[in-house]
């Protein structure tokens, strides 16, 4: 009961002009780091990712977070691949991993005046993963949804007074073991554009 | 600045691989055993000298050329000599295994779909049509292009002759080694990759 009148507070607070009037969004080019286990799978940093970033204020310098991203990486690897049938496969491994995470949070962002800001925050969700090895003639995949947090900070520089921001930031993406699919996580940096961003004020 | 941002996009996507660049980079080698199998116990084999030829499920049969096939027999007899098995004549003595070495050469067309239009986006050849046109063939289903692509595959199956079941008329492939590839270049060199491809099945299967 307690957790639905705290959404129905959340919404209202959503759909009111004021806290919509602090909300921005952050779109971002991103390359990748993978750690642990993921980077077991595919040893080499990804070039290729993007992130989409919704944040609306809700009170003063606290945001809820919604963000959808995809991170895309690849890598040769020579050895030996066994398979879920048995077989030992041999030979050049062109490997690929695509990360479609889909999270939601929140974050508190300390404005630094012009347009400008920091922030730091935690978001929680799920993030589709898509493993394929071409190996030879033959292809091989395996892909799945697993749960995940990530913590993320950045940091916002104004360009003006039109609310838009260049801004750096850093994720640690980090996703349980489900269904057998060992955990995995990765480094996440990216660079952007936030538009929206005008000066937050006191309420 | 625009200049820049392309070039560095480009060099960013130049240094990914992209996926296989030479006929070797699609050579692969599998193998599979019985767990339930006793390699350490195994002391003999015989292993017929010539390569017999099989069909692949799908595709068109292709014919091999035999006169290598005493140089590939010879790899797969060095490797099984290399694991401290000793070949028998199976007429004077009972080998324990029987290794048969197999050959498939099959030729796989692949009719895909592809826009004419978008490959050559502007020319003024096309200035009537848009990308929403296709060809038609009509001696073929649909608008096709044909990909072609001969795959070989040299099969080694180790057949347990301690194990034959005569009443089920069975023996138990306890070792079965696929080398596998694209049949392109001078016979030579698919040979030289044959062979790396016998020594592979043997380097990876530790347990034989």
């Amino acid at each position: 009961m307690r957790s639905t009148t705290r959404f129905l507070l959340a919404l209202a607070l959503l759909g009111s002009s004021a806290a919509l009037a602090q909300s921005h969004v952050r779109l971002s080019y991103e390359f990748a780091v993978p750690r642990g286990d993921t980077k077991d799978y595919i040893d080499r940093f990804s070039s290729r990712g993007g992130h989409l970033d919704v944040s609306l204020e809700l009170s003063y310098a606290f945001h809820l977070e919604l963000s959808a991203g995809l991170n895309s990486f690849n890598a040769v690897k020579e050895g030996v691949l066994t398979t879920t049938d048995g077989q030992d496969v041999s030979g050049k491994q062109f490997r690929y991993l695509n990360v479609i995470p889909l999270m939601a949070g929140f974050a508190f962002h300390i404005p630094l005046g012009h347009g400008s800001r920091v922030w730091a925050g935690v978001n929680g969700g799920a993030a589709y993963f898509e493993r394929v090895i071409d190996l030879g003639l033959n292809s091989y995949s395996r892909s799945d949804w697993q749960w995940g947090v990530q913590p993320h900070v950045g940091i916002a520089f104004g360009l003006g007074d039109g609310g838009t921001a260049l801004f750096f930031d850093g994720r640690w993406q980090y996703f349980w073991e489900r269904h057998g699919i060992p955990s995995q996580q990765y480094f996440s940096f990216g660079v952007g554009l936030l538009f929206g961003g005008g000066p937050s004020k006191r309420k | 600045m625009r200049k820049v941002a392309w070039a560095a996009a480009l060099l960013l996507a130049a240094c990914y691989p992209g996926g296989a660049e030479t006929v070797e980079d699609l050579d692969s080698v599998t193998t599979q055993h019985d767990p339930a199998a006793s390699f350490s116990t195994l002391r003999t084999y015989a292993l017929p000298d010539t390569i017999q030829e099989v069909s692949a499920p799908g595709g068109q049969p292709l014919p091999m050329d035999h006169s290598y096939d005493a140089r590939i027999l010879s790899r797969v007899a060095s490797n099984l000599d290399g694991i401290g098995l000793r070949r028998v004549d199976p007429s004077a003595e009972a080998p324990d295994v029987n290794v048969l070495v197999t050959f498939a050469a099959t030729r796989y067309a692949e009719y895909t779909s592809y826009s004419f239009y978008d490959l050559w986006p502007g020319w003024s050849g096309f200035s009537d049509y848009d990308g929403t046109w296709g060809v038609y063939y009509p001696w073929v289903t649909g608008t096709t292009y044909v990909t072609v692509i001969d795959a070989g595959s040299l099969r080694i199956d180790m057949l347990d002759q301690r194990t034959a079941n005569p009443s089920a008329k069975q023996l138990t492939a306890i070792w079965a080694a696929s080398v596998d590839g694209v049949l392109a270049g001078d016979k030579e060199s698919i040979v030289q990759r044959i062979e790396k491809g016998i020594d592979q099945a043997f380097a990876q299967s530790s347990y034989l």
